[in-house]
């Protein structure tokens, strides 16, 4: 029960922050288009937008390529084999 | 679909409030060299610890922990990429517009924080440009105030790319028998 907790806790952290992020990135984006005079803020909110979508989408797909089941472990591992070496 | 496009189109500059007629004479942000030198200082902040932890990649790689690096690298990335896009916005919204009517100073001093105010040229009295330290006199910019009647506050263009030229053109419009503009570069 303790451990379900623990695990909505960082779900609720995660997805704040992912929503404090598109939220920041809209409001980039709005201000560029809506009160920008001329042509260079349209084509920064573009590219801004486009490079959010492009690094926002590498950062979920590294996330999901990581073992946390593994990570308890391998850090016992690293922390042992350092203690070692001392 | 096509009118979405036209977004990103050149076209004669055109603002908020300008009246009928209106022409633009000058439109100015400040010189790209003020932010390049913030953007650089970010992307360094941002390489620096993926230099220093290249160190230790063997370590990293031997326990496993490369996957966990490169997603800690993305992130820090992410944060470098919006930290960069929050400068580059308030630099692309601080504008300077001289019209052949008046001067309008638009500031972007945060989100949610924004100053415009606007100056006849009638009410024009003074212009004086201020250029100091190495930058400013290599790369060619500076500051330029304006002097306007009575005690009101000055009005101040800062750090726009050739000012000497900019005061010209102002002073060709606000006082046009007695001053003719200089070409740009001069």
């Amino acid at each position: 029960m303790l451990a379900l907790n623990i695990n909505l806790v960082l779900l609720g952290l995660v997805l704040i922050i992912v929503l404090s992020y598109w939220i920041f990135v809209f409001i980039i984006f709005y201000h560029l288009v809506r009160f920008g005079v001329g042509t260079l803020p349209k084509t920064l909110s573009a590219f801004f937008v486009l490079g959010s979508l492009v690094l926002f989408s590498t950062c979920v797909f590294l996330f999901s390529t990581i073992n946390f089941g593994a990570l308890t472990q391998q850090t016992l591992q690293s922390i042992n084999g350092t203690l070692q070496k001392q | 679909m096509k009118s979405f496009f036209a977004l990103f189109t050149e076209s004669p500059n055109s603002f908020q409030g300008q009246e009928p007629g209106e022409r633009i004479v000058l439109f100015l942000r400040r010189h790209p060299f003020t932010i390049l030198i913030k953007v650089i200082g970010i992307s360094l902040g941002f390489i620096l610890p993926i230099v220093v932890s290249i160190v230790f990649i063997n370590y990293i790689i031997f326990y496993g922990f490369f996957y966990v690096y490169l997603f800690v690298v993305s992130v820090l990335a992410l944060i470098a990429w919006i930290m960069i896009a929050y400068t580059v916005t308030m630099y692309t919204l601080d504008v300077w517009i001289i019209t052949d009517t008046r001067i309008l100073d638009s500031t972007q001093h945060g989100f949610f924080n924004r100053t415009v105010s606007e100056l006849h040229m009638s009410r024009i009295q003074d212009v004086y440009i201020k250029t100091e330290g190495t930058f400013q006199t290599v790369i060619g910019f500076g500051d330029l105030f304006i002097q306007t009647a009575g005690t009101e506050e000055r009005f101040m263009f800062y750090q726009i790319p050739q000012p000497l030229h900019v005061k010209d053109v102002i002073m060709s419009i606000a006082f046009p028998e007695e001053h003719k503009p200089t070409p740009p570069n001069s």
